[in-house]
């Protein structure tokens, strides 16, 4: 059996409960939109450096609401022992493993697409140029963050308290990715590509491509008794 | 099931630890084609844990699970791809209908025609009238039944049931009593766990009982039943003093 052919009936499953239930949508975007409704009430009209903080504050919602979104989305599987209906198929693993982190990336991108206009429009940004650098950067940001998550929220999914050991797990594994993309951002709400910017796009895809192999090589493993 | 080539479990020293738990300890055990067996046991003798070993769910500490002769840590989707798994917990998508939750696990086994596969599941278990109902609004009876139409999407040659009376009422249950009846054909292995000793010695042909993650018991159910299940009752006795 191929992986992404499970890999996709897997993330069509994920997605299907979710036009039911908008458990993930529903709580990821509120999350996002209520930090950045805030943040535009304390946030400077003016200034050197402005680009930099908002890129920061962004990043900080998207993290946080990539979290609960994947807590969520493991937690369902947890239901009815979902999951070791999964595991006992011949889906190989890392099919598994893709289905989940297709469907996470899904859901978590499409909120940060529907934000991305809100956040510039209340807080004043004009990225003109940079929009693309902008939304390259969300991608491959949300993409590092989704495979780290999909991967420690399968490790927590077992285990007392796993709302909170998830953020434990993925914050500091995530720290790299994060100031890459908060990097690439400040760049893109600056008009586009800066001195270093290159650097930190290219971090970022080396981030995706190392964590991806690693968790493709170890879920399986950890989904195992 | 016809023209499969024979099969057969075979557990050889398999030891299953969690943490400094010994949930199975060097059991040996072999199953041939066309048993329907019976597992027995207290709260914690390891019958879950055996199923779970034989599923490919949980990986042995020590020892070797095989499965037609190969090694289930060798040849994990291949082999899984002939085990049907049903347990207490229904493995389905509450929100999702029937319908849904059959044909995503149908795709998820590589059937050829999932909507046939669908279909000839809940025609076989009589569940066609709630393919378009949501699994939550099922009755616990009803939501078994789909479970099992689950586990019976890709006709499996192993089928292994870990406590599937749990929760059911007694019409429900007899019902299920009958299609394990019909399941245990000679092309087969159909392997349960539960606690009623009188279910235990009615269907199944052959009795293991596990305690303490050993095998203590493992004989075929023929002739008067009282003495084995005398036997069962003793040791559960033992374990209950230990």
């Amino acid at each position: 059996m191929n992986v992404l052919s499970p890999a996709f009936a897997i993330a069509g499953k994920d997605l299907r409960l979710e036009l039911k239930t908008r458990d993930v949508v529903a709580s990821v975007g509120l999350f996002v939109l209520l930090v950045v409704v805030t943040a535009s009430f304390s946030f400077p009209t003016g200034g050197e450096g402005r680009e930099g903080v908002a890129a920061g504050v962004l990043w900080m919602a998207f993290l946080f609401a990539a979290l609960l979104g994947m807590g969520r989305s493991m937690a369902v599987e947890k239901e009815d022992a979902c999951l070791e209906g999964l595991l006992v198929s011949p889906a190989p693993r890392e099919a598994v493993f893709l289905g989940k982190l297709f469907a996470n990336l899904g859901f978590t991108f499409a909120v940060e697409l529907v934000i991305l206009p809100v956040f510039v429009v209340l807080l004043q940004l004009r990225p003109g140029g940079g929009t693309w650098l902008v939304v390259l950067g969300t991608f491959l940001g949300t993409l590092g963050l989704v495979t780290v998550g999909t991967l420690f929220a399968a490790m927590a999914v077992n285990t007392r308290g796993r709302e909170a050991i998830l953020p434990l797990l993925v914050m500091p594994v995530s720290v790299p990715a994060m100031v890459a993309a908060v990097k690439v951002s400040e760049a893109g709400f600056s008009g586009g590509m800066a001195d270093g910017t290159l650097s930190w796009l290219l971090l970022l895809v080396g981030y995706d491509a190392l964590f991806l192999l690693v968790a493709l090589a170890t879920f399986p493993y950890v989904t195992e008794e | 099931m016809d023209g499969r080539p024979a099969l057969g479990i075979a557990l050889t020293q398999v030891s299953k630890a969690f943490g400094a738990q010994l949930a199975l300890d060097h059991v040996d055990l072999t199953i041939d084609q066309g048993s329907f067996v019976a597992v027995m046991g207290a709260n914690g003798a390891g019958k879950t844990t055996l199923l779970k070993v034989i599923s490919g769910l949980a990986a042995p500490t020590s020892g070797s699970v095989r499965i037609a002769g190969i090694e289930m840590r060798k040849a994990g989707p291949k082999l899984r791809a002939l085990v049907g798994v049903v347990s207490h917990e229904t493995m389905l998508y509450a929100d999702l209908t029937t319908e849904e939750n059959l044909r995503f696990h149908a795709k998820l086994f590589g059937l050829r025609d999932p909507a046939a596969a669908v279909m000839r599941a809940v025609e076989r278990l009589d569940v066609a009238h709630v393919l378009d109902k949501p699994v939550r609004a099922l009755s616990r009876g009803t939501r078994q039944r789909v479970a099992l139409a689950r586990a019976l999407l890709h006709d499996p040659a192993v089928i292994l049931l870990d406590e599937p009376y749990t929760g059911l009422d007694e019409a429900a249950a007899a019902t299920l009593t009958e299609l394990l009846d019909e399941l245990a054909t000679p092309g087969r292995i159909l392997m349960l766990t539960l606690h009623d000793v009188v279910r235990a010695l009615s269907g199944p042909r052959r009795l293991i009982v596990l305690s303490g993650g050993r095998v203590a018991l493992d004989e075929p159910i023929a002739g008067s039943t009282d003495r084995m299940a005398e036997t069962y009752l003793g040791l559960l006795r033992a374990e209950a003093r230990r």
